[in-house]
């Protein structure tokens, strides 16, 4: 599985990510939210993980993700590197709900499907 | 080669001998020396930096830094300066500049015998000048392959810096323009001479821009060298253009190095009330509160009475145009003396933005009207407003005084710090990147600096300590 993250979680996430899930970061400047998740589906991603769970309260992202069959992810942190420390921990779960859902959110102990 | 002409020659001195390299960048200091140039100034202008490089020499400092501009340009015209200085003045930093301006096959090869004589034993020089000098070391095999990336048959062990290879047949200032980006962009720039040989620069993090003659002459001499890393396009000479080409370039990229853009936006809608921009934004009450000025009891109060409703209850959210609304209704208790109507509240919360809008205004009755460059209308009836004050929303966006504090400036909330509703749902951010103010902010509370560049190693020389502090005030608001 391929995920696109967003800039603001660190670049080690990359580097630390398992075998198993390639985790690409966004390598552009400041653009639109939308922008990623054009790119992700340029590139094959299977959804973009986001930094908090406002970036999932855009409807008009939702929507746009939906149509490019791109997932979205958002994970709930103080900061980001306990960001990146939960993405990481909660990788394999983050590929079994993304299986049948399109949007989840991170937590510190669960992922959950984050309701439209 | 052109000559350059008197006037050339005078405006490359002056560039390169009021240099501030304590205070200004490379990339700076590059883009001014591009300033006001035209193709024929372009052609000439590598021998017009040779030409008044001497005239540096009771400079070292500027001297260094003008020598190391045309190494990242790989002005290679000017080598022949480059060595003679560094040969009288015996200074090691302008040797080893000469012997990577020497790496160009456009040198001539008595220049190159010459810093080879001169260097003798110094290894980092002769990698620099020969491919065929074998590296030892880790250190000197990192070197190697990233001056000679087209010298290995097999993967190079290493993470390369982008190296782009400029045909030099394309206009020259198109093409200098190109490289300034480039370098800003993080790339190692090559500038490849129509007539020389093709040297071993072909590696596979390698893009080649060039004509298709060019692009023959190449793959004759790297047969192996993939078509996919070539791209037959003039650089162009708009900014826009050109922040396309360098995403192309990035693209064909397949390494883990890649370029930075921070200087090549692309074209978000800088109008706040182009309608995709102004219902936009996800906004917590707090944060609202600490943009629009006010307290959390007042947004309360307003949405108590049904005067501005959320984006979201569960959990409660805003847009950013109930952050203008709110704002608006703050800054016009803040500067009138007289009772202000909370219609204005709902009037332009309700508002759904407006493509052709330069300016929104609001009346303290509550009537929202946009100017669209030919005077107020109102946005329901169309109608001019007559004998009524208007407040004009960008004055309700310069910092204005409220209680005992100050509100901060919108959109631009500190320096280096926007916002704009459709980046980061429409929290500060540091400029040039997708990090977050508070994202910054709350490594900085971790472990200081530290934190924030272990996570953002791209920030090591980037200026952040407004949107630090802006993000400390955002999760103060909490």
């Amino acid at each position: 599985m391929r995920l696109l993250y967003d800039a603001v979680l660190p670049q080690s996430l990359a580097e630390e990510a398992p075998a198993s899930v390639t985790l690409d970061r966004w390598d552009g400047i400041d653009e639109q939210d939308s922008a990623l998740v054009r790119a992700a589906a340029d590139r094959g991603h299977r959804g973009v993980v986001f930094y908090d769970r406002d970036s999932l309260e855009q409807p008009d992202l939702r929507r746009l993700a939906s149509e490019s069959g791109i997932a979205l992810v958002a994970v709930e942190a103080r900061d980001p590197i306990e960001a990146k420390i939960r993405v990481l921990r909660h990788l394999s779960r983050i590929r079994r709900m993304l299986v049948s859902h399109d949007c989840v959110l991170v937590l510190a102990n669960e992922v959950r499907a984050y309701p439209s | 080669m052109k000559q350059p002409s008197p006037g050339l020659f005078a405006a490359a001195l002056q560039a390169l001998s009021s240099t501030a390299p304590r205070s200004r960048s490379l990339a700076s200091t590059m883009t001014d020396l591009l300033d006001g140039l035209n193709t024929s100034h372009a052609e000439s202008l590598p021998v017009a930096i040779r030409g008044v490089l001497p005239l540096l020499r009771g400079d070292p400092e500027r001297l260094r830094f003008a020598v190391e501009i045309a190494v990242r340009l790989d002005l290679f015209e000017v080598a022949p300066a480059v060595a003679e200085l560094a040969d009288s003045t015996r200074d090691t930093e302008l040797s080893l500049a000469a012997a990577t301006l020497c790496s160009n096959p456009a040198v001539d090869q008595s220049l190159r015998t010459r810093i080879a004589n001169m260097t003798e034993t110094d290894r980092t020089e002769l990698i620099r000048l020969d491919p065929l000098t074998v590296p030892e070391t880790a250190d000197e095999k990192y070197l190697y392959w990233q001056s000679w990336p087209g010298a290995s048959t097999e993967g190079i062990p290493y993470p390369l810096a982008p190296v782009v290879v400029l045909d030099q047949g394309f206009d020259a200032l198109g093409a200098l323009r190109f490289a300034v980006s480039l370098d800003q962009a993080g790339a190692m720039v090559r500038r490849l001479a129509p007539e020389s040989e093709v040297p071993n620069w072909f590696g596979s993090q390698t893009v080649l821009v060039c004509r298709s003659q060019t692009r023959n002459r190449v793959l004759n001499a790297y047969p192996r060298f993939p078509e996919s890393q070539i791209i037959p396009e003039a650089p162009p000479t708009d900014d826009h253009q050109l922040g396309v080409l360098l995403r192309r370039v990035n693209t064909k990229l397949l390494g883990s190095q890649k370029l930075r853009f921070n200087e090549f936006p692309v074209d978000i809608s800088t109008n706040l009330w182009d309608p995709e921009v102004f219902v936009a934004g996800v906004y917590p009450t707090r944060d609202i509160a600490f943009l629009a000025g006010a307290t959390r009891s007042s947004l309360d109060y307003l949405r108590q009475r049904g005067l501005l409703i959320p984006l979201s209850s569960d959990p409660t959210r805003w847009a950013f145009r109930d952050l203008v609304a709110f704002r608006t209704w703050s800054y016009l208790k803040s500067v009138s003396r007289r009772k202000v109507s909370s219609s204005v509240v709902p009037s332009l919360s309700r508002f759904a933005g407006d493509r052709e809008a330069v300016k929104l205004g609001v009346t303290s009755e509550g009537a929202v009207l946009v100017d669209r460059g030919d005077g107020w209308a109102n946005v329901e009836t169309g109608q001019r407003p007559l004998d009524q004050i208007i407040t004009d929303v960008d004055d309700v966006f310069r910092p204005f005084p409220y209680g005992d504090g100050r509100v901060p400036a919108l959109p631009n909330v500190g320096l280096n710090t926007p916002l704009h509703p459709t980046v980061l749902h429409g929290t500060p951010y540091l400029k040039g990147h997708r990090i977050s103010a508070k994202g910054l902010a709350s490594l900085h509370r971790r472990n200081g600096g530290r934190a924030i560049l272990s996570a953002y190693p791209e920030l090591a020389n980037v200026s952040l300590d407004a949107t630090v502090k802006v993000g400390y005030q955002l999760l103060a608001s909490a």
